[in-house]
């Protein structure tokens, strides 16, 4: 397996994210009250906001609509990244990356710190982080599938949770406090997609020419699906049964068929899908 | 009740899997071991059975046979209310 590409990526993603080490810890201001006029979340991203629900809510069911919604999106995140740092750390001097040692420890580091602000601010501010239901139960894999797939559902899961960073980051009606941990986190996150789409197409060069079409269209069938599973978990109903909305589940139903919340999922997943088309012989359609 | 109960979880599993809408679901069948539901699936599924029961299921639930059934899934998560 050729990975001279990733090695070289790791070397100069390391230096960088020592030179750009921010301590998380005390990088924010954390106000003992949150900004009453000003909403935690970008509106286009809230999804009740596209609903005609909306319309219906008070200022202040809003204002804690995009709250909750926030916490939802940090506490999907924590979630992500647990499993993003078992995954790391049961790779680190061992195997097809331990060239890489450096970086997976920096970049254990930095999903670690996400995790602690993101559930800082769920815990202080909706006093609440939202459990994670993503399951992994066992089965077959072709040889190497299963490699592929864990690096090429991290990136899939940071390319979307980093879009919605930037969206949040540069909304200057958002709340400052979720924008700036916004922003801290699509910086570092960046890193984290570089090293990934590296390691992906890697892996894919290595392995999918073994799988044949029809091993190759069923790792591409599992991560479409991945892709769609993940846009359904961006809408809680959860979120909505805390708001003391009726039906969740049957609202959540309605938001996800609303166009504008299609085109949110369309735009979230553009440059993930147009970097995963670009591997010979993967079709994402 | 419980009837009722397992038929919506029943026409749910059916119209996540459109191929399982020539097979038997019964409530003893396993929807894990029988391809029903894989880890995507079940996801959605979890989110379902909270939503309609009001209660949470643990992480350490996931490997519980009771939770591959529907009859299983009844019983622990929809029964106490029907007493």
């Amino acid at each position: 397996m050729r990975m001279e590409p990733v090695e070289r990526a790791a070397a100069v993603l390391s230096r960088t994210s020592a030179a750009r080490f921010r301590d998380p810890y005390h990088c924010f201001d954390w106000p003992s009250r949150p900004e009453p006029d000003r909403l935690a979340m970008s509106r286009p991203l809230i999804s009740l906001a596209a609903h005609p629900i909306w319309e219906t809510l008070t200022d202040e069911q809003r204002w804690r609509a995009a709250l909750l919604e926030t916490a939802a999106f940090f506490s999907l995140n924590v979630a992500g990244e647990r499993e993003l740092m078992i995954g790391l750390a049961a790779r680190l001097h061992h195997g097809t990356l331990a060239p890489a040692s450096e970086y997976l420890l920096h970049f254990i580091q930095e999903e670690c710190a996400h995790s602690a602000v993101f559930t800082r601010f769920c815990r202080i501010y909706a006093g609440r982080l939202y459990p994670d239901r993503q399951v992994r139960l066992p089965r077959k894999y072709l040889a190497g599938e299963e490699e592929f797939l864990f690096f090429a559902q991290v990136l899939v899961f940071e390319q979307l949770a980093g879009w919605h960073n930037a969206q949040n980051a540069h909304d200057a009606e958002v709340w400052a406090l979720p924008r700036a941990i916004h922003e801290y986190h699509a910086e570092e996150e960046a890193r984290h997609v570089a090293f990934g789409r590296t390691v992906v197409e890697a892996l894919w060069n290595a392995h999918s020419p073994g799988w044949g079409e029809e091993g190759r269209a069923q790792v591409a069938g599992y991560l479409r699906r991945y892709l769609e599973a993940l846009h359904r978990l961006y809408v809680s109903p959860f979120v909505y049964r805390d708001l003391g909305l009726a039906d969740p589940m049957g609202l959540r139903a309605q938001v996800l068929a609303l166009p504008a919340r299609q085109q949110v999922q369309r735009d979230a997943s553009a440059r993930v899908l147009a970097f995963l088309g670009r591997l010979p012989g993967l079709v994402l359609a | 009740m419980r009837e009722q109960v397992i038929e919506r979880l029943r026409t749910w599993l059916v119209r996540q899997n459109p191929e399982a809408a020539g097979k038997d679901i019964f409530p003893d069948t396993d929807i894990i071991e029988t391809g029903l539901l894989d880890s995507l699936q079940l996801v959605e599924f979890i989110l379902l059975v909270e939503m309609e029961s009001g209660k949470r299921i643990l992480s350490e639930h996931i490997d519980a046979s009771w939770l591959r059934t529907l009859g299983g899934i009844y019983e622990h998560f929809f029964a106490a209310e029907a007493a």
